[in-house]
């Protein structure tokens, strides 16, 4: 029961973040953009919802626009991570032998590694900007993927389902790629969810070190790192990015619970 | 049809390498249903996944040669036998609780062998895996088709198997098994099946028990296995009625008979 209260909250949580973040896309009370020292640091108001930041950008504005960066580069990212890694995963865990243990241990040693870090020297590589953020991500998220995957193609590649599949004169990839795969659906899908968070947590930590998403584009981390000097005398411009990433994490987190149990 | 001969097969993951089956041999005739006998470990399996060219990596043929229907099985690449399994040999396994693939349908599994090696359209599959299922006696095919494994019974489960198993046509089924995880009654009926199954399609059997009683019910010959080497070989009536070796006899006493169990523990 507690599953299932986790999965409906969770999913109703993400589907909200999602419309949030969907509406963002195509419409915004007024240009993310546009400063009007007018209104700088005005308190929320019927005309400026979250109020506005030091620039009298409207927060709300920012925040949609924002959230819909964040989505992007969480979704890019495991895109990227989640995609390779379960190939990888994938094909390591069936075969075997020497090339699964040669690309885990590369995969122990980039494990081995704080993620930011990491991160941040594929940045300093490439350059900061959104696309690089996510291709930086992606490749950090690799592992962790494959690992997951690679454990549950290992349990179930010896089991009795497996072998009949093989028998019935199925082939090593249409065994590993309609056998077994759909198999695994429940575990890949809450890593997935669990993935988004850890993106998003990562896009904001990278964007808040200011070598993430570059201004003037808005991302929910970017916000907070640019508004926190201003916390005490307008603590709405950092409180409202901050809600929308606690909900968009706690929905994706209840989710994969609810998906896993 | 079928011609195993000195068939040997080695573990060489340990040193010096294990024997699993050592000088086996074995013809079958199209149609027929030959029993190997043996207790666990004596080789039995080893010997049906060799026919199946599915022997894990560390498991070696060393010796001896598979015939089947004029083609050398030991030169088959990886392809040819791709192209044999499910269509001119398949097998059913000991345990119908985890031998189908819990999220795919059972129509699903039952066309698999279709989808792998006909041309067969979606309808004329249905239409064919349907058929089957009510030949293996399954109650209500049209409505089990979209079910999932979980909501069957291990009985229905192996008439499952055995309907995926044979639905290609194969010339040469192996039964590894197929009725130890199951209870009495529902054994009985499957051996029927099975039975009725070859009798229908002409598909010969290749029926691995340690039962000898359920050996009986069923083969024409019996193939004595232990400890990877063969025992004693012939047709069944021969060998139940006058075992030449010792196992064969202390298998047979083995079979619980009505009131020899008592007369045992007295010491008599």
């Amino acid at each position: 029961m507690v599953e299932k209260r986790n999965l409906i909250v969770g999913g109703t949580l993400a589907a909200a973040v999602t419309v949030f973040m969907l509406v963002g896309l195509f419409y915004t009370p007024y240009d993310p953009e546009a400063m009007d020292l007018s209104m700088k640091f005005a308190p929320a108001s019927f005309a400026h919802l979250f109020g506005c930041d030091q620039f009298g950008r409207d927060v709300l504005s920012r925040v949609l626009q924002g959230s819909g960066t964040t989505f992007l580069v969480a979704a890019g990212t495991l895109c990227i991570g989640g995609g390779l890694g379960t190939l990888l995963g994938l094909f390591t865990g069936y075969f075997g032998g020497w090339p699964d243990e040669m690309i885990m241990r590369f995969n122990d040693l980039v494990v081995a590694f704080p993620s930011i870090l990491l991160a941040l020297i594929f940045i300093s590589l490439l350059g900061p900007g959104k696309y690089n953020v996510i291709l930086a991500l992606g490749i950090v998220f690799i592992p962790s993927f494959a690992r997951i995957v690679r454990s549950q193609v290992i349990v179930h590649k010896d089991m009795d389902y497996v072998k009949s599949a093989r028998l019935m004169g199925a082939g090593r990839l249409r065994t590993l790629f309609v056998h077994i795969l759909p198999n695994i659906r429940r575990t890949l899908f809450s890593a997935l969810a669990i993935g988004f968070n850890n993106a998003v947590l990562s896009e904001a930590g990278m964007s808040y070190l200011g070598i993430g998403v570059q201004p003037p584009d808005a991302s929910i981390g970017r916000m907070m790192s640019e508004a926190q000097a201003y916390i005490f005398t307008a603590p709405w411009s950092v409180l409202f990015p901050g809600a929308v990433m606690i909900l968009m994490v706690l929905g994706f987190g209840l989710l994969s619970d609810g998906w896993s149990a | 049809m079928l011609e195993i001969n000195g068939l040997t097969i080695e573990f060489q993951d340990v040193k010096p390498p294990l024997r699993a089956v050592e000088d086996f041999s074995l013809s079958m005739e199209p149609g027929e249903i030959v029993g190997v006998v043996g207790e666990s470990g004596s080789g039995k399996t080893m010997t049906a996944l060799a026919l199946l060219g599915l022997l894990k990596r560390h498991a070696k043929i060393t010796a001896g040669t598979i015939v089947f229907k004029g083609k050398d099985l030991r030169s088959l690449s990886q392809k040819q036998w791709q192209a044999m399994r499910g269509k001119e040999i398949s097998m059913i396994f000991q345990e119908p609780m985890t031998s189908l693939n819990p999220v795919l349908t059972i129509g699903r599994q039952m066309e698999e062998s279709l989808r792998l090696h006909t041309n067969l359209d979606r309808k004329s599959r249905k239409a064919r895996a349907l058929a089957m299922m009510e030949q293996v006696g399954l109650p209500w095919p049209e409505k089990l088709y979209g079910c999932y494994p979980h909501q069957l019974s291990g009985g229905m489960r192996q008439r499952v198997m055995i309907g995926a198993a044979l639905v290609g046509n194969p010339s040469l089924m192996v039964a590894d098994e197929p009725t130890t995880a199951l209870d009495v009654t529902i054994q009985a009926q499957i051996l029927d099946l099975l039975k009725e199954m070859n009798q229908e399609y002409g598909t010969a059997i290749l029926f691995i028990s340690h039962d000898l009683r359920v050996i009986q019910s069923i083969c024409s010959r019996v193939v004595v296995m232990k400890q990877g080497q063969t025992v004693e070989a012939g047709a069944v009536e021969d060998v139940l009625a006058n075992p030449q070796a010792e196992y064969t006899r202390k298998l047979l006493a083995a079979i619980p008979h009505r009131g020899n169990r008592l007369r045992k523990k007295r010491g008599r």
